[in-house]
């Protein structure tokens, strides 16, 4: 089976998607740096930290006196920048105190940690589904038990530099129910949405409930708020960043070791739901001829699989399904991070040979059945 | 069924989201506006060299007959995509509050190529107000009585530009411009914004004169047209700070000392500064009054905001 072939056994459609987050040359460490970089360059653009990143990659660069950077160098840079970034963004407040906020960030960040480790040994760290009492803190905040903080004490600097401004439509990103005591780290992404249909959770209650993130999509963890705000971006970085740690995961999909070790039917159905339900949502959006049309300001339309506003702005393009509101931007988004997931799975196959022994040894213990029916790697594992 | 919303009805519709917001966005100023709260129509012209006034206009004509949203917005050659973070060397993160991230370069493009430091935001404040980021938005394009307002203050300007020597001869699609109303991201009139430069570049030099009044849904040409009645309404009018811009924008003569401090006047300062706050652009961070000494120009202004001309298509 060719490497091509290998996406063909979970959807034909999978090495077009693929290609929108280019190719690249697994076995050259110059070129796989080169399409990481890329990946990064493709989020901080959407997101709105490209500039950060640039003065990082510079430095970087500079640091590395003409040579590739070590993988792990870049990463870091990166991840520096996004959370210097992020840090400088207003705060959603949520009702919250500071030291509430402070905690609830505590909390989501060793919670994340938790679900990447435990990934590792699902071989699921793309969307875990996991009830909330296997979680440090049951994945809770006793706010009662959480005592208030002066802008002058711990952390006073970043406490001083808090803005806090509730906007109305940040009570979407509140988790519900809500108790006069505790407050859920993260909301329950249970009802039907664009990631998944509705799944019926048995004795739900304050502090159990299904935690649902779709790190592998950060920062859009839940499939029914696809809106213009995206969720991860309005989780509180203090002394801990749960943003940088969602980040930390959804970009470990680009390298080998952590891609390979995940079970791509988990992303693969994750993708087919989100097309399917998409598509249906933006069934009126054109996919004019490219040599014939002359697109007109502000109009929405389809070119190579992505969405495009004329001389407009993306984030304002929206569109209402029965599954709540997707913006243009969001679709975009996520539809690359599902790319560059089959990109870098489909190249790293196709450079199997000069795979590390941790990535190997990730392909072995994969029960992927796409994986498994690979004739070379099969034979490898013999 | 398929609940999206769709603009046209029809599968093969392109749907065009300014059409979805603009829609939106233009109930919602009909609701805004009631009796006894229609805009001050603008009482001088972007050419102010003779003070009388022209011939009272004709009643507001009828609307045009329904067109396609091509047909009302044109189709146009020779248009610059809009800059990127890359084309300019400002602070695109701090203090722009929700203001979409496509149209951040856009603003502060219009900062760098003007020369009028601190009035990136301020430009973000106003396109919300007047169109909530929605490059093709119009007011006078339908029957509603906000559209009838608009059509009678856009007849009015094409009027009064007529007697400053502004005709059909000169201004080919003037009495097209007439029957337009507003629109565009910063909300203009269309019969000034086809004349803005005039006074400074003369007849024979304003870019726009001759062009299509669609073309103030082009975002670099609103843009443009923004930039230099910013710096107009500084050295025409007194402008004292930064609300003073927003009321100047609808009616310079409300900034006279015979108009300052009106209902409508306040009511404009407090509205704005409203936006401001919706936005989420902090005002006291901004210089309290913009000084427009270090003004590039016009032709410079257009060369770096729109570079050629864009024409019409179709």
């Amino acid at each position: 089976m060719q490497s091509s072939d290998h996406l063909s056994c979970y959807d034909g459609e999978l090495n077009a998607l693929a290609d929108l987050a280019g190719d690249f040359d697994a076995a050259s460490p110059a070129d796989t740096h080169r399409w990481i970089g890329a990946q990064w360059r493709s989020v901080a653009n959407a997101l709105g930290w490209s500039r950060p990143l640039e003065r990082s990659f510079l430095a970087l660069q500079a640091f590395a006196e003409g040579g590739v950077p070590a993988q792990h160098l870049t990463e870091k840079a990166a991840l520096d920048a996004f959370e210097d970034w992020h840090i400088d963004r207003p705060i959603v407040s949520r009702g919250l105190t500071l030291a509430q906020r402070r905690e609830l960030a505590r909390v989501q960040t060793i919670v994340i940690d938790k679900l990447d480790t435990n990934g590792r040994g699902t071989l699921n760290r793309w969307r875990p589904y996991i009830s909330s009492t296997s979680l440090p803190n049951k994945a809770c905040v006793d706010l009662n038990a959480v005592g208030t903080v002066t802008p002058q004490g711990p952390g006073g600097i970043r406490a001083a530099r808090v803005t806090v401004r509730a906007k109305p439509l940040m009570a979407a990103f509140a988790s519900a129910p809500r108790s006069a005591t505790y407050f859920r780290a993260f909301r329950s992404d249970t009802a039907p949405s664009y990631f998944a249909d509705k799944s019926t959770p048995e004795n739900v209650s304050e502090c159990d409930y299904p935690v649902v993130l779709s790190l592998g999509t950060f920062p859009y963890v839940y499939g029914g708020v696809l809106g213009s705000y995206a969720p991860g971006l309005t989780w509180t970085t203090s002394t801990h960043s749960p943003a940088r740690r969602g980040m930390t995961v959804a970009a470990s999909f680009w390298q080998a070791e952590p891609n390979l070790s995940q079970d791509a039917r988990v992303v693969v159905a994750q993708y087919r739901h989100f097309r399917a339900t998409t598509d249906r949502v933006l069934a009126g959006v054109a996919t004019p001829p490219a040599e014939n049309h002359r697109p007109i300001v502000g109009e929405v339309h389809r070119r190579g699989g992505l969405l495009h506003v004329y001389q407009g702005a993306l984030e304002l393009a929206r569109f209402q399904g029965p599954r709540g509101v997707l913006a243009a931007s969001s679709y975009n988004y996520i539809k690359l991070r599902f790319a560059a997931f089959f990109a870098a799975r489909r190249a790293y196959l196709r450079a199997r040979a000069s795979l590390s022994p941790a990535a190997r040894s990730a392909i072995a213990r994969n029960p992927d059945p796409c994986l498994r029916a690979t004739p070379r790697l099969a034979v490898e594992r013999a | 069924m398929n609940r999206a919303l769709v603009i046209g009805g029809t599968a093969a519709a392109v749907a065009t989201a300014g059409s979805v917001a603009y829609y939106l966005y233009r109930r919602g100023q009909a609701k805004e506006l009631g009796p006894g709260t229609e805009p001050a129509p603008p009482l001088d012209s972007p050419a102010p060299n003779a003070p009388e006034p022209g011939p009272a206009p004709a009643p507001a004509p009828s609307p045009l007959p329904a067109t396609t949203e091509a047909e009302r917005v044109g189709v146009w050659d020779n248009v610059l995509p809009l800059p990127t973070a890359e084309d300019v060397s400002g602070d695109l993160e701090s203090n722009w509050g929700s203001t979409p991230r496509t149209y951040r370069p856009l603003f502060q493009l219009m900062e760098e190529a003007s020369g009028i430091e601190g009035s990136a935001r301020i430009y973000s404040v106003i396109a919300y107000g007047e169109s909530r980021y929605v490059p093709s938005a119009q007011n006078g394009d339908g029957d509603t009585a906000r559209d009838k307002a608009e059509r009678t203050y856009s007849n009015r300007a094409w009027s009064t530009m007529q007697g400053f020597g502004y005709n059909a001869d000169n201004v080919p699609y003037g009495p097209e411009a007439a029957n337009f109303g507003s629109g565009g991201l910063l909300g203009a009139l269309a019969p000034y914004f086809l004349a803005i430069g005039a006074v400074t570049l003369g007849k024979a030099g304003a870019p726009l004169l001759k062009s299509r009044p669609q073309i103030i849904f082009l975002p670099r040409v609103a843009a443009f047209h923004g930039v230099v009645y910013l710096w107009r309404l500084h050295t025409q009018h007194d402008v004292r700070d930064i609300p003073d811009i927003k009321v100047g924008w609808g009616s310079p003569s409300l900034l006279s000392a015979k108009n300052r401090g009106s209902a409508t006047y306040t009511k404009i300062r407090e509205k704005f500064v409203g936006h401001a706050r919706e936005v989420g652009i902090d005002l006291s961070k901004l210089p309290s009054k913009l000084n427009v000494d270090g003004f590039t120009g016009v032709t410079s202004v257009f060369e770096k905001i729109v570079g050629t001309l864009p024409t019409r298509a179709g």
